[in-house]
């Protein structure tokens, strides 16, 4: 009974900033990138295959929302219709990388061979040895699952952020996607299985050994 | 069974078990599908270490936490939507077209139809003057007549006017010249005898002789007046 009354609460809350939103309201809006810019940033950043234009595509996504508020008629939550606009503008930033961007190659940038294999041009050089606090560095667990995520082809990877590191449940996730429940759930087995062979190359990869996140529990 | 069939049988089963990973992770799944996945992965090794990477992909993933946006990311979006606000890309496109008139034609509209209307105001203001003061008007009847002037005209003798006597009958010819009382203070004998008997006769009745004054405007001003006495009887 509490829980509904809080959720009644919740929406009629959302219903006054959808409201005021409506209007143009300088300080709704204010309010909104308060409590979305975040979550929207990292969703967005983790997403890109270069985390740098993160902040130009969350100022879209916020310029969407402000020339679009008015035809946001509460079918889904106003978090849900923030993500799904945010999660289009990703898959067009990622187009536009692919034909654009993917030009401007660096070494340290994860490379696919026509194997489909994972590789960085810094790789292919001459003395290319890290020292022992460099793999350290390089090959902390966080960062090698942060890129071996940019790897996964973005239906699936879409999903996985959603699940894994911005904690959405099924149903909000099928929602912003604007597929089924059965959609979401065959994604993201998909894109965990996809994520662990993407892992187990880089580890394959590394000459030094330091895919710690494999090694640890192939042990 | 040989070992083989068995050993694919076996392989067959792990496929299976690895398709559940993903619903076994989020506990997605009946109790008794659970239980019969952690009895498969309890007894093998090979399972229980892929779901063990699985597992701690899903860790590692749910403990890297959101990407830190970068210092300065709201005050950016406010100005972004601020500017947005300024060109009103969030009104409808009727409401938006109004606020673009407002913004832009409006202005130039007021001033314009001020234009207009003060342009007709001197089309229109010109056009009455030159009607009021152009055209002539009509003469009132109680009008004196523009530029009226009325000779001197006499009206009577004081007395009984002196006949003029001289030695031969011809007229005499004179100019008066009246003042604005209408009484006679010169005169001249343009024609006729000059003699001083018909001088003084001439005088005599000159001075007894009352005129209506020279007008102008009708305004009773000095004038003159040619007067001819004729009918004089010459003596002898």
């Amino acid at each position: 009974m509490g829980d509904l009354a809080s959720a009644i609460g919740m929406a009629a809350e959302e219903a006054t900033l959808v409201a005021e939103l409506q209007t143009g309201s300088e300080q709704a809006f204010a309010l909104l990138i308060a409590q979305y810019s975040q979550p929207v940033y990292s969703m967005i950043a983790r997403s890109l295959r270069d985390p740098a234009d993160a902040a130009d595509v969350t100022q879209e996504v916020f310029v969407k929302v402000f020339r679009h508020i008015g035809s946001f008629h509460g079918d889904a939550s106003l978090r849900t219709w923030i993500y799904r606009i945010a999660l289009h503008e990703v898959s067009n930033q990622r187009r536009w990388w692919s034909r654009h961007k993917k030009q401007e190659l660096t070494l340290d940038a994860q490379q696919e061979n026509e194997e489909g294999d994972c590789f960085c041009l810094g790789d292919t050089l001459a003395s290319n040895a890290e020292s022992p606090l460099e793999c350290a560095e390089h090959g902390e667990a966080k960062e090698q699952v942060a890129a071996a995520l940019r790897t996964i082809p973005e239906a699936f990877r879409s999903v996985v952020i959603l699940r894994e590191i911005e904690g959405f449940g099924y149903e909000e996730i099928a929602e912003m996607l604007n597929v089924h429940l059965g959609t979401v759930k065959s994604r993201l087995t998909r894109g965990r299985a996809a994520l662990r062979e993407a892992l187990k190359k880089d580890a394959a990869a590394q000459p030094c050994g330091c895919s710690r996140v494999v090694e640890e529990v192939s042990r | 069974m040989s070992w083989s069939e068995k050993n694919s049988a076996v392989l067959q089963k792990c496929l299976e078990v690895r398709e559940e990973f993903s619903p076994y992770l989020d506990g997605d799944m009946s109790g008794t599908a659970m239980q019969s996945m952690a009895a498969h992965l309890g007894g093998c090794k090979d399972c229980a270490v892929e779901f063990a990477a699985w597992r701690e992909i899903q860790s590692t993933l749910g403990s890297m936490g959101p990407a830190k946006a970068p210092a300065g990311l709201q005050a950016r979006l406010r100005a972004a939507l601020a500017e947005e606000r300024e060109r009103g890309t969030h009104l409808a496109w009727d409401r938006r077209l109004a606020a673009m008139w407002h913004a832009t034609l409006a202005p130039f509209a007021i001033h314009a139809a001020t234009g207009t209307v003060a342009a007709l105001l001197l089309i229109g203001g010109a056009g009455a003057t030159i009607a009021w003061f152009g055209a002539p008007s009509e003469v009132q009847a109680n009008d004196e007549p523009l530029g009226a002037m009325t000779a001197p005209h006499y009206l009577y003798s004081e007395v009984p006017p002196q006949p003029i006597e001289f030695g031969r009958e011809a007229p005499v010819l004179i100019e008066a010249k009246v003042d604005d009382q209408g009484r006679v203070y010169d005169y001249t004998i343009l024609s006729g005898p000059t003699d001083k008997s018909v001088q003084r006769a001439v005088e005599a009745n000159l001075l007894s002789s009352v005129f209506q004054p020279a007008t102008i405007f009708g305004l009773p001003v000095a004038g003159h007046v040619v007067m001819t006495y004729t009918g004089v009887s010459v003596k002898g």
